[in-house]
């Protein structure tokens, strides 16, 4: 079935077949294949087409490298886009398709780009697009399809995801063989290490290799490397795990991709787990990424890496062509010749850029009777349907920079190619530190390390595999040493060295012909970026690679031209000619390679886990008798409770008249409760508070208002004396955490000095707020050793005893106007407290209400409430409470009511709103005016903060904060609706029912 | 509907819930202590008499290095702050917040019983700590959090303190006071996470 398979070898296992589908296609792999080995292995050469100009592109690296095969796999909500066919592991059942190319992969319309080439120059879009002025909008649209990429499911994500927050003394990134002996020269010396490594099994370079480490083949020492390591309890092993970010503070991502390579996974198992892990060393043994050359026609299906045709022969036995050649400027492709060779992949032509390549290479290519071409190059190359045949060779001038002579072509229908190596330094830059150009290398080398970090191996520019074992060795024992642990000694394997590995830098082929004539040179190959591009934006006066990035698109892309960028960058240098140093490199931003949004939002997707909910002692009676619940804070609140086929607005209104007529039942158990205690806790409450606590009794409440400094009101609540030194206060549901805080603050950065401890006991107390005529009658049934008289407990006091056979607090409070009552008891009492009163309330009518009936019956009575009638530029005095603003004493806050702002005349002041139509409700937010006008714009004299349909009164009812509202009593003011509907509205007092408050003194 | 007069905070999670990891093993599981007061007590710890005059009525030392945990038996104190801890004592014993206040009533302290308005979790077993790992950031290995170390953190974005009690890899046994209205979420969120290893409830006592 394969017929590019080897007949054995690599690391597939032939008893597992594997069947899957790409393009609608089945096709049969095995399981070790990644998607693009088995489709080499079954001759598919044709992969997508290119972003711009729809040129048929095929596979052309083997990694997170890979720029061209990128495919959408899977089907509906589990779908994902553009990911790298080099990547993606070969499940049963896989299904993968081309993301480019329209109306198929073979036709592609679009492909006319590719002839109009030479109109389609770097910058073509901004240039052409943005006239006539606001067409874009239309353009857009066609271009996104023309180029667009995969796509997005469009249900809702089906998966969970994990996150872990680790420590460990090293991290080490990569196992490749620098990253294993790091791993295991720390483990080893007893640090924590974790090692993780992006590919599906640990190995690296190794997994592509031929040859022996310490006399074993690579796969046996691999395995036992793996296994010495596995038998550490203190070193994690993370495979399929991409460390994809690296931060300050020696914090890294590392994204794990647990099931995307299984055909049936367990639903138990979350799909990608998120490590944040924070590290004492980290070894960054990330390895190096092979380079292109740039050359005409270079994109042509069949043209590919050299280490990619090496990993495709050597790991997973497949062969990407029946004959290639290889091209290189630098020693190591001379072993993907070998390979090629021994592999039965017939070698017509070794093409050496280099004038004089080493005499030993040399000797073995011709004893493998490999031809050898030295100071060749590739100018062209010749396609058919489906890929590259032949190449056209010629030679090349002394210097390299011209062609000598054409010297015809050669069969050819993978071409391998070696531009040198870049170490993948890019968690290395991500950490802060910087990218230095080695000469000799011809690549950037990491610089410093400027956080608690290393590089190792080819990472740093060691190219041979005896190097790297015994750097990643080295580097694992820094790494243990600077974590404050005694290295032990480990011992180097041993593997063939290299002498210093010889390249002659070459960013560009010539082809002899002028620019534009010639074949495409291809530089960045998921954006299409071109050689001429990159000189056409330097003549265009760019300067800097990162305006040289953005204007040619060059290194964008899901691959982030890992392949392509560096030549980019010495075409741009030898253009503007400076040195590549002088030149640099773009930045190197996380991530590393694509993370989903899922992995980056973990528990955090849906509602049940993005927030803390908060619920109270009685939450499942609430649930359970129908209640629909407000999110106040984090805390869940019962709203109001509908009966069978009643509304809102009508279990509202039921909820209201029952509390005026009979008595009305509130969890208030949410509102902020702050435990004060000490010798000076009246004087603190003084400094906080804007009224008088001095003379507060003790079994006495108060109301206070608590302003910021700028004099604007912060919270309200009840506070009150449960003895000589003791106070209870209560705070907004919402601001409790904030005044806590506050207290703190002050008590702590302020006023030392006072004596005062605070303590939250929110939780700890569930409290039932009874309130309306029948309440005092109905805790009498339940409560029998507190005088409940108006004489013994009056309004605004509180008394302890039993309520309910629990012992409990009664406060004497009412934001109702109500009389009303409020039992606190132990938290693990309060479920037993509300069906107890629910019960002996029967007969009373006790009747559960929401806060939404709580807001009526408060705005009835013109109580605001803070951060709903005030937004933090509001002070007492607007809000007509002057009353409860000491003059005598200094309080937090007391200067800023002076200021020339805050005493003018016209400032917004609370008053009430009643419509002309009493079944007409303001909207909540309304912006109001003087007139009913439209010879915009309209000066705004107000807004509406509060509006509700008051059963009790029989019309509706507002508030509004409106400039110099108090002195326009009577008047009139406006609401221009957004539907154009407006409505009148009369300034009254903002007290509407019960204006002399007897009621809750009864 | 029937009520039971005391509800624990998590009086709404079902206990018989489980989850079996693939070979059908529980690598963890998870429990709420019942039987315990909390009180959160303030004082000088510069003040050698009030000092003197907890540990009597408390019977133990309290903890003046910081995240530190005392214990006698049953009886724990815990460091919360440079002149706060938490006191987490049986039940059963009833005087105790009498005797403390009786031995503090002159000076400056605060005492606040906050039992029922906190719980005690606890989670136990073979993966404990890597589903707490889920959750909060702290590095909780034994190295870092030892037996008689306390820590204050979040939790599931929920402030709570951990104070671990069996280190040993295998029974490891962490306990997390949380605040009774996080705690039902709390205890959602390790379910979740611990249903990949498998998780079932204990019966604390």
């Amino acid at each position: 079935m394969n017929t590019r398979r080897r007949p054995s070898g690599g690391r597939i296992d032939r008893s597992r077949p594997i069947s899957f589908s790409f393009n609608g296609r089945r096709y049969l792999g095995y399981q070790g294949d990644t998607l693009a080995s088995a489709l080499v292995a079954n001759g598919v050469r044709l992969i997508g087409r290119s972003f711009k100009y729809h040129r048929p592109r095929g596979i052309f690296g083997s990694g997170a490298e890979e720029p061209n095969a990128l495919v959408q796999v899977g089907e509906g909500a589990r779908t994902v886009p553009n990911l790298k066919a080099t990547q993606v592991e070969l499940f049963e059942g896989l299904t993968a398709r081309t993301i480019n190319g329209w109306p198929s992969l073979r036709l592609d319309l679009y492909g006319i780009s590719d002839k109009l080439g030479g109109l389609l120059p770097a910058g073509f879009y901004y240039k052409t697009f943005m006239w006539p002025r606001g067409w874009w909008a239309r353009y857009e649209r066609h271009i996104r399809k023309a180029a667009g990429l995969g796509r997005a499911p469009i249900d809702a994500d089906p998966d969970h995801y994990d996150k872990r927050d680790v420590h460990c003394d090293v991290m080490v990134v990569g196992a490749g063989p620098a990253g294993l002996m790091a791993a295991l020269s720390a483990g080893r010396s007893g640090a924590t290490v974790i090692i993780a490594d992006e590919q599906s099994e640990f190995g690296g370079s190794l997994l592509s290799g031929t040859g022996t480490v310490s006399s074993q083949p690579m796969s046996s020492w691999l395995a036992g490397m793996v296994e010495a390591l596995s038998a550490m309890p203190e070193v994690r092993l993370l495979s399929r795990s991409t460390v994809t970010g690296y931060y300050d503070h020696n914090f890294l991502i590392i994204d794990e991709r647990r099931t995307d390579h299984l055909a049936r996974p367990d639903p138990r198992v979350s799909r990608e787990r998120l490590w944040r892990v924070r590290a004492g060393q980290v070894v960054l043994a990330t390895g190096a990424i092979e380079r292109g050359l740039v050359f005409a026609d270079n994109d042509r299906p069949g043209v590919m890496l050299a280490s990619a045709v090496r990993t495709y022969l050597n790991r997973y036995a497949a062969l990407p062509g029946r004959h290639g050649a290889v091209l290189t400027n630098n020693d190591s492709a001379y072993e993907a010749a070998l390979d090629m060779q021994a592999a039965g992949l017939d070698v017509t032509a070794l093409i050496d850029i280099r004038q004089r390549p080493a005499e030993g290479l040399l000797e073995r290519a011709r004893e493998a009777g490999i031809p050898v071409y030295p100071g060749h190059a590739v100018c062209g190359v010749r396609s058919g349907f489906s890929g590259m045949t032949d190449v056209e060779l010629c030679r090349l001038t002394a210097s390299g920079d011209d062609v000598l002579a054409y010297k015809g072509s050669v069969p050819c229908q993978v071409l391998a190619m070696s531009g040198g190596w870049n170490p993948t330094v890019h968690l290395h830059c991500q950490s802060g530190a910087e990218a230095r150009f080695d000469e000799k290398l011809g690549c950037f080398v990491p610089g410093d390390s400027v956080q608690r970090a290393r590089s190792a191996g080819a990472a740093k520019g060691i190219f041979d595999l005896g190097g790297c074992l015994a750097d990643g060795v080295e580097a694992g024992r820094m790494a243990a040493s600077a974590a404050g642990i005694a290295p032990a000694a480990t011992d180097i394997p041993f593997a063939k060295m290299q002498e210093a590995m010889s390249i002659e830098p070459c960013w560009e082929l010539p082809d002899g012909l002028p620019e534009g004539r010639g074949g495409k040179k291809f530089v960045d190959y998921q954006n299409d970026t071109l050689a001429s591009d990159i000189r056409l934006a330097a003549r265009e006066g760019y300067r800097s690679i990162e305006h040289v990035k953005r204007y040619t698109a060059l290194g964008f892309g899901t691959d982030q031209g890992k392949t392509g960028n560096i030549n980019g960058m010495a075409i741009l240098a030898r253009e503007l000619d400076q040195s590549i140093a002088a030149t640099g490199t773009t930045t190197f931003r996380p991530n590393y390679t694509p993370v989903t949004f899922g992995a980056l939002a973990g528990r955090g997707i849906g509602t049940e886990f993005f927030d803390p909910v908060r619920r109270t002692a009685m939450h499942t009676w609430h649930v359970e008798n129908g209640a629909r619940f407000e999110d106040v804070g984090q805390w869940k609140r019962p709203w109001y409770y509908p009966l069978v086929g009643e509304d809102m607005a009508g279990a509202v209104a039921r909820e209201c008249l029952a509390t005026r007529k009979g008595v009305g039942v509130l969890d208030a158990s949410t509102l902020g409760k702050i435990d004060i205690q000490g010798a000076d806790a009246a004087e603190f409450l003084n400094r906080v508070y804007t009224n008088n606590w001095a003379k507060l009794g003790i079994g006495r409440c108060r109301y206070g208002l608590m302003l910021g400094e700028d004099g604007m009101v912060m919270d309200d609540g009840v506070t009150a004396r449960l003895g000589e030194q003791h106070y209870l206060m209560t705070t907004t549901t919402g601001g409790a955490a904030h005044v806590l805080g506050w207290l703190e603050r002050w008590q702590q950065t302020e006023w030392p000095d006072l004596k005062v401890y605070f303590t939250s006991v929110t939780d700890r107390w569930a409290v039932v707020s009874m309130a309306g005529p029948n309440s005092r009658r109905l805790l009498q049934t339940l409560c029998d050793d507190i005088d409940l008289s108006a004489e013994a407990l009056p309004f605004m006091s509180c008394r302890q005893g039993t309520v309910a056979g629990i012992a409990a607090r009664v406060f004497r409070i009412s934001f109702s106007g109500e009389l009303a009552f409020e039992v606190n008891v132990c938290a693990d009492f309060g479920a037993h407290l509300w069906t107890t009163i629910m019960e002996a309330g029967r007969e009373y009518g006790a009747t559960p209400y929401g806060t939404e009936a709580m807001h009526v019956l408060r705005a009835e009575k013109g109580y605001i409430i803070v951060g709903q009638d005030t937004d933090g530029s509001v002070t007492p005095g607007d809000l007509g409470m002057d009353w409860i603003v000491s003059k005598d004493k200094d309080f937090i806050g007391k200067r800023s009511l002076y200021r020339p702002d805050t005493i003018r005349g016209n400032r917004k002041q609370l008053v009430g709103l009643l419509t002309d139509d009493p079944e007409v409700r303001l909207p909540e937010g309304a912006q109001l005016v003087n007139e009913a006008s439209t010879d915009y714009p309209v000066a705004m004299v107000g807004h509406v903060t509060s509006s509700y349909q008051s059963a009790c009164l029989g019309h509706s009812i507002a508030l509004a904060l409106v400039k110099g509202g108090r002195s326009r009593k009577g008047g009139e003011v406006y609401a221009q609706l957004m539907s154009g509907e407006v409505i009148r509205a009369t300034i009254t007092d903002p007290l509407f029912y019960d204006p002399d408050n007897a009621l809750q003194k009864t | 509907m029937q009520v039971s007069r005391r509800q624990s905070a998590l009086s709404r999670i079902d206990a018989q819930n489980t989850s079996a990891d693939v070979s059908g093993e529980f690598g963890c599981w998870l429990g709420e202590c019942q039987s315990l007061q909390l009180v959160n007590l303030r004082g000088d710890p510069d003040d050698q008499l009030f000092q003197q005059q907890v540990n009597e009525a408390l019977g133990i030392r309290l903890p003046i290095r910081p995240n530190t945990v005392t214990q006698d038996g049953p009886l724990r104190v815990c460091w919360l702050g440079p002149d706060w801890w938490l006191v987490m004592a049986p039940a059963s014993d009833e005087t105790l917040q009498e005797r403390l206040g009786a031995a503090l009533a002159h000076q400056h302290t605060s005492l606040s019983d906050l039992t029922g308005g906190q719980t005690l979790i606890e989670i136990g077993g073979r993966t404990a700590r890597d589903v707490l790992a889920s959750a909060c950031t702290l590095d909780l290995h034994p190295t870092q959090l030892p037996v008689g170390c306390c820590a204050q953190t979040q939790l599931a974005h929920t402030v709570v303190l951990i104070v671990p009690t069996i280190q040993e890899p295998e029974q490891a046994v962490v306990d997390i006071v949380v605040r009774r209205s996080f705690a039902e979420h709390l205890v959602r969120w390790l379910m979740d996470a611990a249903g990949e290893d498998g998780y079932a409830f204990r019966q604390s006592v």
